[in-house]
């Protein structure tokens, strides 16, 4: 009896072990990044440039699907935030709101409130 | 036998242990940085950061969105990626405008054609909005062609000024090229057709932009009769050959050839 007690203590403090140098000490290669698992500072910054892009191009298509890869279905909701996010951190320009502005429009997105703003 | 299920109890956990924690439940969720990004999906977003500088022309704007990308150096990087490009026999425009991205991260002094507006001051705008991030639906990614603008074309026709028959001490004779403005600054993305018999190749100034803004080179074979052309210029075409010289060590070489090319 004080053999299995034993036994299930030893395999309770391995089974410890294992999960922190699993977990801890020697994890897994991390996986890659994917533009969908991005943080939002990063994701702002690459809907900057997907609206900086299209100032250039106006190609509402191949913006929809740059904006798509960030996981946004529909990606004008996600402009404005993105818009609202910036100015309140004051990392944006007025010329950068105004691309931004200038996507979220070809959305149909920009909210009344901004539309004074639009180019 | 106490020391068997002691031994057996704890090998048995920390097998347990390491295949959940390694295979059944990894601490490995996706990093959430672009520097963590696959490297194709690097090279999507190079070729935005470059559409981006042909259209609101921030160098140090440029320069940190390359450099977020986990790029030590960021001219090498665009520089790596325009020669990529043009290897891949990539669209001349969008060459152009990544070897004057590389050419104003390399801070060589000279005009940058492809940017559109000049750079200007922007006024921060006041904070009056809330924050209220959004959860991220489905990831999924799709490339797509970046549309660069029209392609730039500098002012005028270049005329070749110079000639020059070098006999370097290079195991492999080479073409040089230099593009330059009136007032000698070098001018990045010129294209430069080479024919021969039976074959044809085309490079870009600007791609080594530690040799200068407008320099471009390609490596030429003994004794082969090459005819150059500028693709703005593509009817003036230049005949030369690499012929046997003698280096100034006494070496049997064969020489290379400088032209420079200058806007009236």
């Amino acid at each position: 009896m004080r053999n299995v007690i034993l036994f299930f203590v030893a395999l309770m403090l391995g089974l410890g072990g294992g999960l922190v140098i699993g977990w801890a000490v020697l994890p897994p290669t991390p996986a890659p990044s994917t533009f969908a698992s991005l943080s939002l500072v990063e994701k702002d910054s690459v809907i900057l440039l997907a609206a900086t892009v299209f100032e250039a191009d106006g190609n509402v298509q191949a913006a929809r699907l740059r904006l798509a890869a960030l996981g946004f279905a529909e990606p004008g909701p996600e402009i404005i935030e993105s818009v609202k996010r910036g100015v309140q951190a004051q990392t944006l320009s007025l010329v950068d709101v105004q691309r931004l502005l200038r996507l979220a429009d070809a959305f149909g997105a920009v909210p009344p409130e901004l539309q004074n703003l639009v180019p | 036998m106490r020391l068997i299920a002691i031994v057996l109890g704890l090998a048995l956990g920390l097998g347990a242990g390491l295949f959940y924690a390694r295979s059944v439940d990894p601490a490995t969720a996706p990093g959430d940085s672009l520097a963590d990004l696959r490297t194709e999906d690097k090279t999507e977003l190079m070729r935005l950061i470059v559409a981006a500088y042909a259209v609101d022309g921030d160098v140090e704007r440029a320069r940190a969105r390359v450099l977020s990308l986990g790029e030590v150096d960021a001219a090498q990087a665009v520089t790596a990626l325009a020669q990529r490009t043009a290897a891949e026999g990539g669209d001349p425009a969008v060459i152009q405008a990544m070897a004057a991205l590389a050419t104003a991260l390399g801070g060589i002094s000279g005009p940058v054609t492809p940017v559109a507006q000049a750079p200007t001051p922007e006024p921060t705008l006041a904070p009056t909005a809330t924050l209220t991030p959004e959860p991220s639906p489905t990831p999924f990614f799709t490339a797509t062609p970046i549309l660069f603008g029209p392609r730039p074309t500098p002012a005028g026709v270049f005329q070749l000024i110079s000639t020059e028959t070098l006999c370097l001490d290079t195991a492999q004779p080479v073409l040089q090229i230099v593009a330059q403005e009136s007032t000698g600054n070098g001018v990045p993305g010129v294209e430069v057709l080479v024919e021969w018999p039976g074959g044809q190749d085309r490079f870009f100034t600007g791609l080594k932009p530690e040799q200068g803004a407008g320099y471009g080179d390609f490596e030429m074979e003994p004794s082969v009769e090459y005819t150059v052309r500028l693709a703005l210029a593509p009817d003036a075409g230049y005949p030369l050959r690499s012929d046997p010289c003698t280096d100034g060590s006494g070496n049997l070489r064969s020489t290379s050839v400088r032209l420079v090319f200058s806007l009236p």
